[in-house]
């Protein structure tokens, strides 16, 4: 009896919300060159939604992880735990992770998501850059679990 | 960049082209719908996952006829996890299609009837692939189980199945059972004792083990709350086919070293047969969960192995499981068998549910093991497809 699922579910949550970063990201740099149609709206917003739920739930558990280091989070299974402390990694890591959901907090990350200036916009599209390469290194190893290596 | 992406999105449109006409090719020939109806749904969502698989494909494409340079890295990690996508497909999911035979009808008839009888699976698409019992328990791709091949064209086996469902039930309902895990580990927390306070590397040692049972613990109530789904579905027969489908694997079902246990996939199965039988017995089955034990400590004790799970397990532990359990299954609410699919007094017939066929082959084996055979062969000719 196969423990892959765990692996499985990470990486396809993993997946959903790739696909939603690099759906709003693109968005959102034709939007700020004002080149952004109307057409996809829906599943962009969905995608921004996705994204904001992940990054709710995230802040949950590394305020839990930050205010009592010396306690297991409870009720997540271990590779929700490492993403948790590869993020906590992450942000002791200023000279890689430069962007507002690294460096000021993952809630003015989310205020990011309804940008409607350049500079905000600019930043939401830094923070989505590096929130990718972290959840692409995250997944990597469920990928080669579930995939192989060849 | 630009062409190299351009190169790849192709690529990958082309063999999801070639995938679709495959399957396609793979069953015009005959009226297999109608031969295997379980598997339609099955073969409508990976139809369905290709064409939405193409569609991002060419939204690429079109992302790169915008001839802009910023987007290309956001380009390349969507094709880079399309990409994963379609593997992920093309090497776990298309081979229930491909690899179809009619002896899949018999368990797939099963799951399409496990499904339909929860009403936060009965959309979800069944499909049944060769390996060691397993699943992918995401409900929103279409699911495997895996069975192992011999398995698959006999009764015996097939209530292992519905430990695999536990582990959707608990897909469709994650947020509400981690907490009740989450609870459930504090709740352990406690009993393993206060912390020490103090600095030398013994209590740090201690502190960090306590911290591997907790954790390790997440993964182990979701196998325990499957085990428990699968006996409130199977009854005795699941008890029977767990036993028997394990106990034989060697002494690692009984008895693992220490060091291995942090994070383990699954707690040691003798301990998951400790937690079944203390089910079965709150559930009237107690000559069923004595001579389950008997058997596991008999084999147990001819190899000299001593029950032992080195503080990763105290009988302390059992009725905070069992409630959690209780819980988890109150959330979940799978079907219970019920009094006529344990009867072994009520007569097989076109009406018996499923769980009644499956309880009547393991009495049928277990009072009568040489005939087992033919009798088996008998009931599944007479089954109507």
């Amino acid at each position: 009896m196969s423990t892959q699922w765990l692996a499985l579910q990470s990486f396809q949550q993993g997946q959903d919300l790739l696909e939603a970063i690099n759906l709003v990201s693109i968005h959102t740099k034709l939007q700020r060159d004002g080149m952004a149609g109307t057409e996809h709206a829906e599943p962009i917003q969905q995608s921004r939604e996705k994204i904001k739920a992940f990054l709710q739930a995230l802040a949950t558990l590394v305020h839990q992880a930050e205010t009592k280091p010396d306690q297991p989070l409870l009720g997540i299974d271990i590779r929700r735990q490492q993403l948790v402390d590869r993020f906590l990694e992450a942000k002791r890591n200023p000279r890689r992770f430069r962007s507002t959901l690294f460096k000021k907090s993952i809630e003015e990350a989310i205020q990011l998501l309804t940008a409607a200036s350049d500079e905000e916009r600019q930043q939401l599209i830094s923070s989505l850059s590096e929130l990718r390469a972290l959840i692409e290194e995250h997944i990597d190893r469920d990928t080669a679990r579930i995939l192989g290596e060849f | 960049m630009r062409t190299i992406l351009q190169q790849s999105n192709l690529d990958l449109l082309r063999e999801i082209e070639q995938l679709k006409a495959a399957i396609h090719e793979r069953f015009k020939d005959q009226d297999w719908s109608a031969s295997a109806p379980d598997l339609l749904p099955y073969y409508k969502a990976i139809v369905s996952a290709c064409n939405q698989m193409h569609q991002r494909v060419k939204r690429n494409l079109n992302h790169l006829n915008l001839g802009r340079d910023d987007i290309l890295e956001d380009i390349l990690s969507e094709t880079q996890e399309l990409s994963k996508q379609f593997h992920f497909y093309n090497r776990h999911l298309l081979s229930p299609l491909m690899r179809y035979r009619d002896s899949d009808r018999l368990c797939l008839r099963l799951l399409r009837w496990l499904h339909e009888h929860h009403p936060d699976t009965k959309s979800i698409p069944v499909g049944l692939s060769d390996g060691e019992f397993g699943i992918w328990p995401d409900p929103q791709i279409p699911i495997v189980y895996y069975m192992p091949t011999s398995a698959q064209f006999g009764l015996l086996y097939l209530p292992l199945f519905f430990h695999e469902f536990g582990h959707l039930l608990y897909a469709c309902h994650k947020p509400e059972l981690d907490d009740l895990v989450r609870d459930f580990q504090q709740e352990i927390s406690a009993l393993l004792g206060p912390i020490a306070e103090r600095d030398d590397a013994y209590s740090k040692a201690e502190r960090a083990k306590r911290t591997d049972i907790i954790r390790t613990w997440y993964v182990w109530m979701q196998e325990l709350f499957c085990d428990s789904v699968g006996f409130g579905i199977g009854g005795p027969s699941f008890a029977h086919a767990f036993s028997m489908y394990l106990r034989m694997r060697g002494r690692r079902e009984y008895q693992v070293p220490e060091d291995e246990l942090t994070y383990r996939g699954h707690p040691v199965t003798w301990l998951r047969i400790r937690v079944l039988a203390d089910q079965m017995r709150r559930a009237n089955f107690q000559h069923e969960a004595e001579t389950l034990e008997q058997a596991w400590e008999i084999a147990a004790n001819t190899m000299g192995i001593n029950e032992d799970y080195f503080g990763y397990f105290d009988k302390a532990f059992l009725p905070l499981i069992q409630k959690t359990i209780e819980d988890m299954l109150v959330e979940t609410a799978p079907r219970n068998f019920t009094d006529d699919d344990i009867s072994l007094q009520k007569p097989l017939s076109p009406q018996s549910s499923p769980i009644h066929l499956l309880n009547y082959a393991w009495a049928t084996f277990l009072s009568e093991p040489t005939q087992y055979g033919e009798w088996q062969r008998q009931i599944l000719v007479g089954i109507k497809w």
